[in-house]
């Protein structure tokens, strides 16, 4: 291989390491497989609020992932579903505060965008048009789903 | 005229057992308060559970909380994720794993609220605001049960109602429960609860 040839090889190894989503651990951010469950820390930022919370996505029967958005306190944000095969959302309850027709639209467009995503790995996006940041890590400790500490 | 005797002594003596029980309330409100009132500070471990009705599941984290009277909350979830909540008086600090805010509780009317609702409910002052809460007490032989149901909008809107269980022996609460409106519930069960144990001020530190 000559050396103009290494050269162009590094670029596009260098290019596509860039490109590629992070893997910045083995665990999964999207329920993959019917029966599949993740629990997501997550951060939503604007200029002026941010929301932090925990998205439980559980991928159901025909297709369907269902997700929540709780608070820390547990007190629900958000519930929607996402039509797998459709790529379609529906959201199906928002917190009173947050209920608002245009919130409504662009919400519902940032969630079909972020569930390819994190299908592929990817934890954080940003909608540059309304300056909108969702950053995603995976929940590490899965022991507590009993209120007794045993594991599930 | 004996017939007529029977029947107004029947409809009196039915009356007896609602009449018992309100009496049995009231003095179950009043042993509430009184304990609430002695409550210098608080702490505890806490599970919290959440139903969610729409994926059919639940989520549990833990934590540890800390009341002092003055104003003073600390709130923190250890499991599955980091997250305090600090009130020292008039600041609110809340702080996870990526970001820290702080909210001046007197500039901000929405915080101030929850800020009030927690601290009461903590020790059980909310049975008392009659201005936010309609509420009814039951007696049962281990514990006091007062249902609190939302009369304010910004309450009502996002509570069906709110639940909280006292230890019948302390008269100091054991379990809240908080029934959303679209069918969650959470349920906070405080565990190894001791009053009145000083507290270091580092506790509530905002800093």
């Amino acid at each position: 291989m000559c050396r103009f040839q290494r050269a162009c090889l590094a670029c596009v190894s260098l290019l596509f390491l860039s490109l590629s989503p992070r893997e910045g651990s083995a665990q999964e951010l999207f329920p993959a497989e019917e029966g599949d469950n993740v629990r997501l820390s997550t951060l939503i930022e604007t200029p002026r609020l941010s929301v932090s919370g925990i998205l439980i996505l559980f991928h159901g029967a025909d297709g369907l992932v269902k997700g929540s958005l709780i608070n820390e306190f547990g007190l629900s944000f958000l519930d929607f579903v996402f039509d797998t095969r459709k790529e379609r959302v529906k959201l199906l309850h928002m917190a009173k505060m947050a209920d608002k027709w245009y919130i409504r639209k662009v919400l519902k467009r940032d969630l079909r965008t972020l569930m390819g995503l994190l299908a592929s790995r990817c934890d954080v996006y940003k909608n540059e048009r309304f300056d909108i940041s969702y950053k995603f890590q995976p929940l590490m400790d899965k022991e507590t789903d009993s209120p007794d500490g045993e594991q599930k | 005229m004996k017939k007529l005797f029977l029947l107004l002594a029947l409809a009196v003596a039915s009356h007896f057992p609602a009449v018992a029980q309100q009496g049995a309330a009231e003095l179950a409100r009043k042993e509430i308060n009184q304990t609430a009132s002695r409550i210098k500070s608080l702490q505890c471990d806490f599970v919290q559970t959440k139903h969610l009705k729409m994926l059919s599941d639940k989520f549990v984290s833990r934590g540890r909380m800390y009341y002092q009277q003055g104003n003073k909350l600390r709130w923190e979830y250890t499991a599955p994720y980091t997250y305090t909540f600090v009130l020292d008086g008039t600041k609110v600090v809340l702080r996870n794993a990526q970001r820290r805010d702080v909210i001046d509780v007197n500039r901000n009317k929405m915080f101030r609220e929850i800020v009030r609702i927690m601290m009461n409910s903590v020790v059980g002052k909310c049975l008392s605001d009659d201005k936010s809460f309609k509420t009814s007490i039951a007696v049962s032989s281990t514990e006091y049960v007062a249902t609190m149901l939302p009369l304010r909008k910004d309450l009502s809107q996002m509570f069906q109602k709110i639940v909280l269980r006292f230890n019948r022996k302390q008269a100091v609460v054991s379990q809240v429960e908080l029934y959303e409106k679209n069918g969650d519930k959470t349920i906070i069960e405080l565990k190894n609860v001791k009053t009145n144990v000083p507290l270091p001020a580092s506790v509530f530190s905002v800093r």
